[in-house]
């Protein structure tokens, strides 16, 4: 790893002005991923991690609105940008792969014309015929069985992984140097989970891209990223390399939810669980968020939240059990 | 231990109709045959479209089998009749997948619970709220909650209401059709230990259905794997982690993401060829042996029979069958 920060993210607000109230779903976070890593955003149900992505790249539909923050990538704050330029950054420097790949593509186009469309739109010179010839490289390139015929086919015609296989292709098209990928196999059985995570971070390696992974499952986590990030209700609660992290948690969030999950190699008799539920994020709880659920919660818990504490190198939490006071 | 379902030779093949006319089958289930002993688990697991929630439905008489029987304890549940089914619908149980469409939105969990005990015609207790009350407290909700509506409940919480449906009326066996998948992982342990904890109290037999491996290894005594309308391993739960035999199982199991990243990129990554076949014209012979990495030549001609090559371990395969 070059150690060359790619894209930061700092003091991130996203809110949603609902008539129930405002949902602060993002709440102020900070994140600094690298280039050529592969970095997971996760968390559960309603926690923001989806926002952030969509953030990233000014996706966020009414009634939300960015609040505040800034989104540096490649030195440039792509939050303050104007749409043109952003436009360009969009589909080419930055791709985005979403849960559901059916309502990625518009179905009353062929995957050939939609993929060439990226091309073309992006590369502005290149011609239809030629980018035509590029899908169809693209498409054998992410394992599609008879390309030649897939390539006129419509997105019905496709299962979920090929249609899946085909965004993929498409968001490598312009070969992007950061690939966000939104939970890309929550739709998808675990043996075409398997295959489209291994075509992802071969890929990856064969562009040099960069991944932020953004998914609830731990396991894709331990198997396929470098570094992550755990966050509960709109707040990052702990930062490590994958190995620290499922090694030695240190946020009592990130203690449970490991705990919470059956790992079918182990025999356990008895799951943790978390106890209660995650709160409405219309009315957070005051201080640190977690503390409601939390066993080891102490009074400054209720009245303060936590900063975010470097208790080893690289290895962040906020959590007020760590922070010398 | 006694058996307390026995499935014989189950099939059911959904019509594909085009105006008047049946234009080919759907073969959901096809051919698959076990027993569940009574007090124990039984997992199934498989892909989606496997047949493995077909199944399920057949065995609490969902749906009518196009052939084959399902016998609970000792009877053919197709051939109950009047007294003998309305002892058998209050004894054999289902918790759906999406609680969110399993319980009507126009009722209160109250009525939603009563219904159920005035339905199976047991003796009404006298005082019903008392009696739903002490229901709702055995799987983690409370008197308040009696008379609200589902939507004002999570998903994890509406699960529990259906639980409760389902214990209201002292059942033997439940069909726990993915329970927790729509849950997060948080909440699908506390509803996974309750499920444990229940069945310990209750002697219930539980038949889990689910995709998700590590979840069925978590809950289950046995397991057997599906592929297709076809069973094509069952073992102990342990055995099947430990040495399974079946290249689809190997396959499943090495395509399972493991929450520990040392193990996850240490072990041996194995990956199945292309993606599942449709069920409407499933391959000749072995159903798996288009996308099976050790195929032969006999696996396209014939179907393994299921045979048991341990105690207890039944796999369909020509790999272990001696010809």
């Amino acid at each position: 790893m070059s150690g060359e920060v790619l894209l930061r993210v700092e003091d991130l607000r996203v809110y949603f002005y609902t008539y129930a109230g405002v949902v602060k779903a993002v709440d102020g976070i900070d994140l600094e991923v690298y280039r050529g890593e592969s970095f997971a955003l996760v968390g559960e149900t309603g926690c923001g991690k989806s926002t952030v992505a969509r953030a990233v790249l000014r996706l966020i539909p009414p009634p939300g609105r960015i609040v505040s923050g800034r989104v540096f990538f490649e030195g440039r704050d792509l939050l303050s940008l104007p749409e043109k330029e952003l436009r360009a950054i969009r589909g080419a420097d930055i791709a985005y792969i979403c849960q559901d790949p059916s309502s990625a593509l518009d179905p009353l186009y062929t995957c050939g014309y939609q993929i060439s469309e990226t091309i073309v739109s992006h590369q502005g010179v290149v011609k239809w015929r030629d980018a035509w010839m590029y899908a169809l490289k693209l498409l054998k390139q992410v394992a599609i069985p008879e390309a030649e015929k897939r390539i006129k086919n419509y997105p019905h015609e496709l299962s979920g992984g090929m249609k899946q296989r085909v965004v993929i292709s498409m968001s490598i098209a312009n070969r992007p140097k950061l690939l966000i990928a939104d939970e890309p196999t929550t739709a998808l059985d675990v043996t075409i989970q398997a295959q489209i995570m291994d075509l992802i971070m071969e890929l990856k390696k064969l562009y040099n891209t960069t991944l932020l992974l953004i998914t609830h499952n731990l396991g894709l986590v331990a198997e396929y990223c470098d570094r992550v990030a755990v966050m509960y209700l709109g707040k990052i609660v702990e930062v490590a390399d994958v190995y620290t992290l499922f090694e030695k948690p240190l946020h009592p969030y990130t203690q449970g939810l490991l705990k919470a999950i059956p790992n079918p190699l182990k025999r356990v008799e008895r799951l943790y669980s978390i106890p209660g539920m995650i709160p409405s994020p219309v009315n957070l709880p005051p201080g640190c968020r977690f503390r409601p659920r939390c066993q080891f919660a102490k009074d400054i818990c209720a009245r303060e939240e936590p900063p975010m504490i470097e208790v080893e190198p690289n290895h962040y939490v906020a959590c007020w059990m760590y922070a010398k006071r | 231990m006694d058996p307390i379902v026995v499935v014989d030779n189950l099939r059911k093949w959904f019509p594909i109709k085009k105006l008047f006319f049946t234009k080919g089958w759907v073969r959901a289930v096809d051919g698959v045959s076990f027993i569940i002993r009574e007090g124990e688990t039984f997992g199934l697991v498989g892909e989606s479209g496997c047949g493995k929630s077909t199944l399920g439905r057949l065995i609490v008489r969902l749906l009518e089998p196009t052939s084959g029987t399902v016998y609970f304890e000792g009877k053919d549940v197709f051939r109950l009749r009047g007294r003998e089914l309305k002892e058998f619908r209050r004894k054999v149980q289902i918790v759906f997948q999406d609680p969110y469409s399993s319980l009507n939105p126009r009722m209160m969990v109250f009525d939603i619970v009563a219904e159920a005990i005035k339905a199976t015609q047991q003796e009404i207790p006298e005082d019903m709220e008392d009696y739903v009350a002490s229901i709702l407290e055995k799987v983690g909700l409370s008197r308040e909650h009696l008379y609200r509506y589902p939507h004002e409940f999570s998903g994890g919480q509406r699960q529990r209401i259906a639980i409760a449906r389902v214990l209201a009326v002292r059942p033997k066996f439940i069909v726990l059709d993915e329970p927790t998948s729509s849950l997060d992982v948080s909440v699908q342990a506390q509803i996974l230990n309750m499920l444990k904890d229940l069945q310990k109290e209750h002697n219930f037999t539980y038949l889990f259905i689910s995709h998700d491996l590590a979840v069925v290894k978590y809950m289950s005594h046995r397991i057997a794997v599906m592929y297709l309308g076809k069973i094509v391993e069952i073992a102990p739960s342990d055995e099947i982690f430990e040495a399974p035999l079946h290249p689809y199982t190997q396959v499943l199991l090495s395509s399972i993401p493991i929450p520990d990243p040392k193990i996850a990129r240490s072990r041996m990554k194995l990956r199945p060829k292309g993606e599942p076949p449709s069920p409407i014209n499933p391959p000749p012979g072995c159903r798996f042996h288009p996308r099976c990495p050790q195929a032969c030549s006999l696996c396209a001609r014939e179907e393994p029979p299921l045979i048991e090559i341990e105690r207890d371990h039944y796999v369909a395969c020509w790999l272990y069958a001696r010809k």
